[in-house]
C-alpha cells in the first residue's frame, strides 16, 4: 500500500514537471526532454500487465490533454508500456526471466540499452503520429534522433543519481 | 463460443492494447478534422484555468522584455498619430480615413498557453465569448501577425498559430505588391515560407512581407516578417521565399484580437456568389 502511494506520487510529480517546465524547453530548435516516461520505465516488474497498459495510456492522455494533441502521447506511452517486457528481456536477459533485477546493481550498458530502446520507440511514435503524414520524413527523423539523444542522456543521469541514493541509504 | 472466450482471455493483454491504441488513434484523427471544437473546447475550459495560474507566475519573469516591446509600439503609434494629424490639417478628405478606421475593433488579450514545437501548433488566449471574441477573428501582436481564432469557449479562445501546417494565409511583398501564400514547413519556429511569388517580382533579401488584401480575416498591410533568402523554381517559374518572422513565437505573451465589422457581410456575399454559380 505504502509503495503504491510512492509510485502514484512519482507519476504525479513527473507529469507536473513535464507540463509546467519541460514542455517549454526546445533545445537547438529540435530537442525537448520528455521525462514523464520515467515512471513507465521504472514501475515495478511485478505489476499486473493490464493495469500497466492502462497506467501508460492515461499518463499519455493527461499530457495530451494539456498539449492539445488528441491522443499522440497516449498512443506512444501505451506502445512502450506494451513493449516493456520484451525490452526488459532483450536488455537484462536471464535476470528478467528470474525476476531478480536490482535496477541500481545492473551494469551501465544494460541500463543504457533498456533506456535507449524505450526512448527511441516512444519518440519515433510520438513524432510520426504528431506529424500525421510522412511527407517531411527527414525533419521527423531529425527531431526524433536529437530528442532521443537528449532524453537518453538525461535519463542515464537520473539513473546514476538514483543509484547513489540507494547506496548511501 | 467457449473457444472464443478462451481465446480472448488468453490474449487479454493484446486485446487491451489494441482497444486502447484504437482509442488513441481515434482521438488523433478527431483533432485533425475541422469540426472538432466540442471536445477541445471542453478541454480548454479545464486546462485554461490551470494555464492562467501558470502564466500569472511566468509574467513576472518577462516584465522587462514586455516593457521594451510596448515602448517600441508606443513610439511607432505616436509617429503615426503625428503623421495623421498633419495629414488631417492638410487634407479636406481626412474625415474619410477616420471613418474607415472604425471597421476594426481591437480587444487586448494574453496568451496563457503557447506551443511552437509541434507541427500543428495552437495558442490559448484568456478571452472568450464573454469578452465578445468570435471564431475567425485575426490575432496580431505589436510585432506582427500571430494567427486566427479557431474555437471559443466562455472564457478562453483557441488560436491557430502561424506555426501550423494547416494554416495558409495571403501575404505580399510590401514593395512590389506581388502576393502569394504563406505556409509553415514545420521545422523552425523562426522561419516560414512564402510560395507562389511570380518571376516578375524580383525579391530582395530584407524586403518586408505583409498580409495581402485578398483575405477577409486580415486587414491589408500587417507585418509578417522579412525575406531571409529566396529560390526560383525553374519548373514552375515561381519563387520559394524563406521568411524570417518578425514575431518571436517562442516568447509571445500580449496580443490583440481584431474584429472586422464587415466580415460577416462580406463572407455572406462571397458565399452567395458561389451559390449562384
Amino acid at each position: 500500500m505504502i509503495s503504491s502511494r510512492i509510485h502514484i506520487t512519482r507519476v504525479v510529480f513527473w507529469i507536473l514537471l513535464q507540463i509546467i517546465i519541460l514542455n517549454n524547453i526546445f533545445l537547438f530548435e529540435a530537442a525537448t526532454p520528455y521525462l514523464y516516461i520515467l515512471p513507465i520505465i521504472l514501475l515495478p516488474l511485478t505489476i499486473n500487465r493490464q493495469l500497466f497498459l492502462f497506467i501508460g495510456f492515461f499518463i499519455g492522455l493527461i499530457i495530451d490533454f494539456f498539449e492539445g494533441t488528441g491522443g499522440v502521447f497516449a498512443a506512444s506511452t501505451l506502445f512502450i508500456a506494451f513493449l516493456r517486457p520484451l525490452y526488459l528481456r532483450i536488455s537484462f536477459g536471464l535476470a528478467y526471466e528470474q525476476m531478480t533485477i536490482k535496477f541500481h546493481q545492473e551494469s551501465f550498458l544494460q541500463k543504457l540499452a533498456y533506456a535507449s530502446l524505450m526512448v527511441l520507440t516512444h519518440h519515433i511514435f510520438l513524432y510520426t503520429l504528431e506529424a500525421f503524414s510522412l511527407n517531411n520524413i527527414i525533419i521527423i527523423l531529425e527531431k526524433t534522433i536529437y530528442s532521443a539523444i537528449l532524453n537518453v542522456i538525461l535519463i542515464m543521469l537520473i539513473f546514476s543519481f538514483l543509484a547513489k541514493n540507494k547506496k548511501s541509504v | 463460443m467457449q473457444q472464443i472466450i478462451n481465446f480472448i482471455v488468453k490474449n487479454k493483454n493484446g486485446f487491451t492494447f489494441l482497444l486502447l491504441f484504437g482509442l488513441s488513434i481515434f482521438l488523433i484523427i478527431n483533432t485533425h478534422t475541422y469540426q472538432k471544437s466540442k471536445f477541445l473546447n471542453f478541454a480548454n475550459q479545464i486546462n485554461g484555468s490551470f494555464y492562467s495560474l501558470k502564466s500569472s507566475v511566468n509574467d513576472y519573469f518577462q516584465l522587462k522584455k514586455e516593457n521594451e516591446i510596448l515602448w517600441d509600439e508606443n513610439q511607432r503609434i505616436r509617429n503615426e498619430i503625428m503623421n495623421l494629424k498633419t495629414y488631417d490639417s492638410l487634407n479636406e478628405d481626412a474625415q474619410f480615413i477616420s471613418q474607415s478606421d472604425t471597421l476594426f475593433h481591437f480587444y487586448k488579450s494574453k496568451i496563457i498557453s503557447n506551443n511552437y514545437r509541434k507541427n500543428f501548433n495552437f495558442l490559448l488566449l484568456n478571452k472568450g465569448t464573454n469578452d465578445s471574441i468570435k471564431v475567425d477573428m485575426c490575432v496580431i501582436s505589436p510585432n506582427g501577425v500571430v494567427g486566427i481564432v479557431e474555437g471559443v469557449s466562455q472564457n478562453y479562445a483557441r488560436v491557430i498559430s502561424l506555426l501550423n501546417k494547416n494554416l495558409s494565409i495571403n501575404a505580399e511583398i510590401k514593395k512590389t505588391n506581388h502576393f502569394g501564400s504563406l505556409r509553415w514547413e514545420g521545422n523552425s519556429p523562426y522561419y516560414s515560407t512564402l510560395l507562389d511569388i511570380p518571376r516578375s517580382a524580383k525579391p530582395k533579401e530584407g524586403d518586408t512581407i505583409v498580409t495581402g488584401g485578398n483575405s477577409l480575416i486580415f486587414p491589408k498591410g500587417i507585418k509578417i516578417g522579412y525575406i531571409e533568402n529566396y529560390q526560383l523554381n525553374q519548373n514552375t517559374g515561381y519563387y520559394n521565399i524563406k521568411v524570417k518572422l518578425s514575431n518571436d513565437f517562442t516568447s509571445l505573451s500580449k496580443v490583440y484580437v481584431l474584429d472586422n465589422d464587415h466580415l460577416k457581410e462580406a463572407s455572406k456575399l462571397l458565399n452567395q456568389q458561389e451559390y449562384d454559380q
